[in-house]
């Protein structure tokens, strides 16, 4: 993405969802007849939306004559793809495994990830035992400690 | 009123005291390493609050609260870094005590300060609030929607630095609150196609992803993992010289800060990191020996710290007698009510008055715990400062997973979480403030429900809004403080350039 057409995104966006949302109101479902059909609930979120778009307009012409140079959003693009990711493995394996692989999984991940050390086999397997540590630790203290129902593994448990 | 704080005292059970100690722990931790906040221990409490009753939940949630505005003191004295935004003052005179060797003397001045600060303002807020919700009570769904767009014009007034981005971080928000069933019929709008979004948004949910999921993605992104290496001094409590005489010397200032700091709460949208500076430059201003503000003066700490704790009990006074948060912190503290079906506002004091004395001597025990907890247990906190954030933020976002799993059983919630860390992330790289937005959800739904009913029983016609005294004074207010952010600050800052 150039530049120059960076300071529009956040504008773009914010416009993008007011349009969205506006489209959203012929979905709504209107009651027939009295006070509460000319209430409807359309009113309201339309004036909010429209505000929005407003302000998005006057923030794409604030943006256009600022000459600021944009930093890009998303400076270190590898480990925010990698920070997403290992949302989303965390997700799955939940699903899946339970708790426990999940919750060391992205312990394991998020840690390596944060960190700036140097990665050799012997900090990766700290990491690792810490990580299992610190995710069984958590798991069994709230399923048994505080009675919440969580699948520690394969949804069995 | 001594009678009902008797009842409320007598009916604390032992585990409310725990629940309460262990809030006032957990603040303290996530005040004093810099990078967590108190918001984010609130809103990583609050799911694991939903299996508890509402007077245990608030034990530990207002524990949080007071035990996160004081967390911030530790660092800023001992590393020159605010845990907290709140303490930003803290470090002018605190640093250059500790690094003269008097770390033990400004942590005993800051803690203690802290405690008389919070201490008046609980006194405040018993006195004002059932005041205020007294007058409240006449109201009726016009009075409502007035208040609550009064409440929503905050939104405005909090982004005095960026009016156009805080007002469309607070449209998102009350866009946000609108999907899921309608106040006035029940019907299901703006779900997308999306089943799971029928039944609404999960508001714990959005809150954990904004505040703390985010975070976690703005450190991995960043790669600003290392914790400031400011060097953490050393400090005794022996022979500090802190005593009676230091504080009675300091009387007017502690009287001036505090009413500052109760000042400032109640205004929405302000917060105690204002009334910290506000404090603080009044102190130097009316000093007879300003020169030795910022070089490590007692004065300056004393000021700093009663302001920013007495803003605590200050924010409630909207919250619980009017039902607005001023806040992120009380914005989560409303969340915590509604999640139990309980609605802050000028009934509240009515229907729920045990409950509201309960919440007053809760905080009044936990700004005593606080006292005891910074006094003893400052050595344990000090080192969690050094904690690397590479291994507590993921520990923290864990937590977060384990706490809104466990309050719906839902993978959708979880999504949730994620998908919110996500537009967290973005909200913060583009400039969007996060209180104006979480102000706007948890605040659209409440008044389009009242602008709905006021229309219907005024038949469609504006002009009750206008005629009925009490809401016109909230339009008026609410307008004059919209044309004042957006039209008379921008002029008179124009001006002064």
């Amino acid at each position: 993405m150039k530049n120059r057409y960076r300071k529009y995104i956040p504008s773009f966006v914010y416009l993008l969802i007011a349009i969205l949302f506006f489209i959203q109101t012929f979905f709504i479902k209107e009651q027939s007849g009295g006070m509460i059909s000319r209430m409807n609930s359309k009113i309201f979120p339309r004036v909010i939306i429209l505000c929005l778009a407003a302000i998005s307009i006057i923030s794409a012409i604030k943006a256009h004559n600022t000459d600021e140079e944009i930093p890009p959003f998303i400076t270190n693009k590898k480990q925010f793809y990698l920070s997403v990711l290992c949302m989303v493995g965390t997700l799955l394996l939940i699903n899946y495994t339970g708790m426990i692989l999940a919750g060391w999984f992205y312990l394991f991940s998020e840690i390596l990830l944060l960190s700036d050390k140097e990665k050799n086999k012997k900090y990766i397997l700290k990491i690792c035992l810490i990580s299992l540590g610190v995710s069984v630790s958590l798991c069994l203290l709230f399923k048994f400690g505080f009675s919440m129902r969580l699948p520690l593994f394969f949804k069995i448990l | 009123m001594f009678g009902n704080l008797a009842l409320a005292f007598s009916s604390i059970t032992p585990i409310q005291i725990v629940l309460m100690l262990i809030g006032v722990i957990v603040g303290l931790i996530f005040g004093a390493i810099p990078g967590l906040a108190t918001t984010m221990a609130i809103a990583l409490c609050l799911p694991l609050t939903f299996e508890l009753s509402m007077v245990n939940s608030l034990s530990l949630l207002i524990g949080l609260y007071v035990g996160g505005f004081s967390g911030g003191l530790i660092s800023a004295i001992l590393i020159n870094i605010p845990g907290t935004p709140v303490s930003i003052m803290t470090c002018m005179d605190g640093y250059p005590m500790a690094r003269r060797g008097e770390a033990g003397k400004a942590l005993l001045l800051a803690i203690i300060a802290s405690f008389i600060g919070g201490f008046l303002s609980i006194v405040a807020l018993m006195l004002i609030a059932p005041q205020l919700a007294q007058l409240a009570i006449k109201f009726g769904s016009i009075e409502y929607f007035s208040l609550y767009f009064f409440a929503l014009s905050i939104i405005v007034t909090i982004s005095s630095k960026d009016v156009i981005k805080g007002t469309i971080s607070g449209l998102m928000g009350v866009l946000l609150s609108m999907i899921g069933p309608a106040p006035l019929d029940s019907w299901p709008r703006f779900t997308f196609g999306i089943k799971a979004l029928k039944l609404g948004t999960n508001s714990t949910a959005i809150l954990v992803g904004v505040f703390a999921i985010s975070e976690i993605i703005m450190l991995a992104e960043s790669k600003a993992t290392k914790v400031d290496d400011g060097q953490i001094a050393r400090f005794s409590y022996k022979n500090t010289g802190v005593g009676f005489p230091v504080f009675w010397r300091e009387k007017f200032n502690i009287i001036r800060s505090s009413a500052i700091g109760i000042a400032i709460g109640i205004l929405p949208g302000i917060g105690g990191a204002l009334a910290s500076v506000v404090s603080y430059n009044t102190a130097k201003r009316m000093s007879k020996t300003p020169e030795k503000y910022g070089t490590g003066h007692e004065s300056g700490i004393v000021a700093s710290e009663t302001a920013n704790n007495a803003a605590i009990g200050g924010a409630l006074i909207p919250l619980l007698s009017l039902g607005i948060p001023g806040d992120a912190v009380t914005a989560l503290l409303l969340s915590a009510f509604t999640m139990k079906g309980l609605q802050p506002g000028p009934l509240f004091f009515r229907t729920q008055g045990n409950l509201i004395y309960f919440i007053f001597v809760v905080l009044l025990v936990t700004n005593i715990f606080m006292l005891l907890v910074n006094l003893f247990g400052i050595r344990f906190f000090v080192k969690l400062v050094n904690i690397p954030k590479y291994i507590l933020f993921p520990i923290v976002g864990f937590l977060c997973i384990i706490g809104v799993y466990g309050l719906s059983h839902r993978i959708s919630d979880l999504v949730l979480v994620f998908v919110f860390g996500i537009i967290g992330f973005f909200m913060k790289k583009w400039g969007l403030q996060l209180q104006p937005f979480i102000i706007g959800s948890l605040i659209g739904k409440l008044c389009e429900e009242n602008f709905g009913k006021a229309l219907l029983f005024t038949d469609g016609s504006f002009v009750p809004l206008f005629t009925s005294p009490i809401s016109c004074v909230f339009l008026v207010i609410a307008f004059a403080s919209i044309a004042y952010t957006v039209i008379i600050k921008p002029a008179l800052r124009r001006k002064k350039v």
